[in-house]
């Protein structure tokens, strides 16, 4: 493998002129901002601004396609037609939710996989939302892995409001891969992107998505400093995005229905083993949209949270039993001072839902959620104190 | 292996002289083969009849091209070139015989459970026939000896899927993608003019220039076309063998883009063509 690696820098070297993979080296890096070509008037959101805030895995657009590392499907492409349904979808979601503030995982600007679709430019064109900060993660020419191919996928946030600024902060690379499986493996960093709400009132929004598959503490390090950066966070923020991480509280640690009960693919992407106890200083520290008390300690009222399912209502696992939401992996913190508008937080599990409970102020979903994406969204209102 | 192999597809000297011009409408006399590190074999059975294949692509591959002279007379050569080939293997099996999991999907799923098979996009049995032409011209110089010869080539291949399905477009590394097109289903013509001269004994320079066409899915925007130069030397090492060093330049279209800052200092995005140079080197055995 070394050898391999060897030969590819040189080879790179020697000149094709585009680069084998981006190293991402950079430590804290300012990126540039995206624009929706015909703005749409955002409403004011008042003195003490209110804020429907929305986290979400898209799982670059692929649906409940089964993708080969999740072991239950071999695909590694989608069609341009099956890319556009599903986002059109997406959109769906998005225009009945109608956030002020949308964070993304997994979304890709120009992949292979996804048909070369541009995500951003596409959920900027078909929602409210004006303005969308990216945060590349994996940029690699070509991935010779089950034909993977061109990847360019990150993080983003989305805004009515512009966004002033927008950085990405640097997190650390896993230390359990081959010299050449590094180099073109993803590189994590954390999204923060400043949005002027109305004039003279600034907020930040941070997005995250940490390492899923490492064997080595990678993730728990990028919890800790994900932990660290909002702690030093000056302006009023929210956090939010695919921690990977369960609830410290979760009943079920291991052994989710839609794990493999046979070894039908390679080691690289088993789930290794959860460390719920690593989210509790979020708790602490912050409020959740989903406080621990809500989540419950019994495994009925812990569903009604779970944000993740590998497997979709459409396939089966080993047992024969059809996939639901599972795990709750993805989160929306706020600083303790500020307040989450009753009602308004929820997970959007399914379509028929009302948003925010039975006595929640909707909306009642139409989009057909347990089909778009292999993670749920995540949903409150923010109301910020200055 | 595969995909270098293919980088570096070269046609093989005569026995008469092992420093002959390369990539020319000549065909070897019987008897004579030539064997290079990356280069095929090339063996010619008759007089005017060469067979080429590269043997440890053959394993996995299995793929045979027939040159067969039908012109040599002033200096004009004519060569037809008759290919076939079945992929099929390269695609299933995993390396080092083949690239199932690499530059494409291994569908362990599929292979585990049939029930799943509809999620496999492993390029099925596919049969590849090509048709080709080669016409050179050779230059002599004052002492009536050929010292340059011109070359023109075109060849049209296409992949005829027969059972499963055609791979994707594998929008890979320009050589790669052009040489395995047809492997996956596609179409592919070639249009090639190149130049080789002898310096002087025991060297020569060669270069070509080279305009590609490749189908694409429906879907794809891609273009189509991609252009290619080289630029190398062959020097002789010994009696029967030769070391070729050259350099490739290929310019496609292979989805790349870059962000720039517009007018008003936002992010857009646009597409950009893809710029590869690629060292290439060979020894080859000639006899």
């Amino acid at each position: 493998m070394k050898i391999a690696a060897f030969l590819l820098s040189v080879i790179a070297l020697l000149g094709a002129c585009e680069p084998l993979a981006n190293d991402e080296n950079f430590a804290r890096e300012a990126v540039l901002t995206f624009r929706r070509s015909t703005i749409k008037p955002a409403p004011d959101p008042g003195q003490t601004p209110q804020l429907r805030v929305v986290a979400w895995n898209i799982k670059y657009g692929a649906g409940r396609i089964p993708f080969w590392f999740d072991c239950w499907g071999d695909r590694t492409q989608m069609s341009k037609a099956e890319v556009t349904a599903n986002m059109t979808a997406n959109y769906q979601l998005l225009n009945e939710i109608r956030p002020d503030i949308l964070m993304t995982e997994e979304i890709e600007l120009n992949s292979r996989r996804s048909a070369y679709y541009d995500m951003i430019r596409g959920i900027l064109e078909h929602t409210d939302l004006n303005y969308a900060a990216y945060f590349e993660t994996w940029n690699s020419r070509y991935i010779a892995s089950e034909g993977v191919g061109r990847i360019h996928l990150g993080n983003a946030i989305f805004s009515r409001y512009p966004i002033t600024f927008a950085e990405r902060i640097r997190q650390v690379d896993r230390t359990d891969q081959d010299a050449l499986t590094k180099k073109f493996y993803i590189h994590r960093a954390i999204g923060r992107a400043v949005i002027e709400v109305r004039a003279g009132t600034q907020v930040a929004a941070l997005v995250v998505h940490t390492e899923a598959y490492d064997n080595d503490g990678t993730k728990r390090k990028h919890i800790q400093q994900i932990y660290d950066v909002a702690r030093q966070e000056n302006l009023p923020f929210v956090l939010g995005g695919d921690f990977n991480e369960l609830p410290p509280t979760a009943v079920q640690v291991q052994h989710f229905a839609d794990e493999r009960e046979r070894a039908v693919c390679g080691a690289d992407y088993q789930q290794p083993p959860y460390h719920p106890a690593d989210m509790q200083k979020f708790y602490d520290e912050f409020q959740n949209f989903v406080d621990l008390p809500r989540y419950g300690t019994d495994a009925t009222a812990q569903a009604r949270y779970h944000t993740h399912s590998v497997l979709g209502p459409d396939d089966t696992n080993d047992k024969g039993e059809h996939g639901s939401w599972n795990r709750t992996l993805d989160y929306l913190f706020i600083r303790k001072q500020d307040a989450w508008l009753p009602g308004s937080t929820d997970v959007i599990q399914q379509r028929g839902q009302k948003v925010g409970g039975d006595s929640g102020l909707g909306p009642i979903l139409s989009a057909d959620v347990l089909r778009l994406s292999d993670h749920a969204p995540v949903t409150g209102i923010w109301q910020v104190q200055p | 292996m595969l995909a270098y192999l293919a980088m570096t597809l070269r046609p093989l000297p005569t026995l008469a002289d092992v420093l002959s011009p390369r990539e020319t409408a000549d065909v070897g006399a019987k008897g004579s083969y030539s064997l290079g590190l990356f280069n095929p074999l090339r063996w010619a059975l008759w007089d005017g009849v060469e067979v080429e294949a590269h043997p440890l692509v053959f394993i996995s591959a299995p793929h045979v091209t027939a040159r067969v002279r039908h012109l040599d007379a002033n200096g004009w050569r004519i060569a037809g070139e008759y290919g076939f080939g079945l992929p099929v293997f390269a695609w299933t099996r995993a390396r080092p015989l083949g690239v199932s999991g690499d530059l494409v999907p291994s569908c362990k799923v599929a292979d585990d459970d049939a029930k799943a098979s509809r999620w496999c996009d492993r390029p099925g049995w596919i049969l590849v026939p090509s048709l080709g032409v080669a016409i050179s011209k050779g230059f002599q110089d004052a002492a009536g000896a050929e010292r340059g010869i011109a070359t023109l080539r075109f060849d049209v291949s296409k992949g005829f899927t027969v059972a499963g399905h055609a791979g994707a477009p594998l929008a890979a590394w320009a050589p790669v993608d052009v040489q395995l097109a047809p492997w996956i289903g596609q179409g592919r013509g070639r249009l090639r003019l190149g130049y080789d001269h002898a310096v002087v004994d025991g060297l020569r320079l060669r270069g070509e220039a080279g305009l590609h066409y490749t189908t694409q899915a429906d879907d794809d925007d891609r273009s189509p076309w991609t252009a290619s130069l080289y630029a190398g030397v062959d020097v002789r090492t010994s009696t029967h063998t030769r070391l070729t060093l050259g350099a490739m330049y290929w310019n496609s279209d292979m989805h790349g883009i870059t962000i720039m800052r517009d007018s008003e200092g936002y992010a857009t995005v646009q597409r950009v063509r893809n710029h590869e140079v690629w060292p290439t080197f060979d020894v080859i055995w000639t006899y």
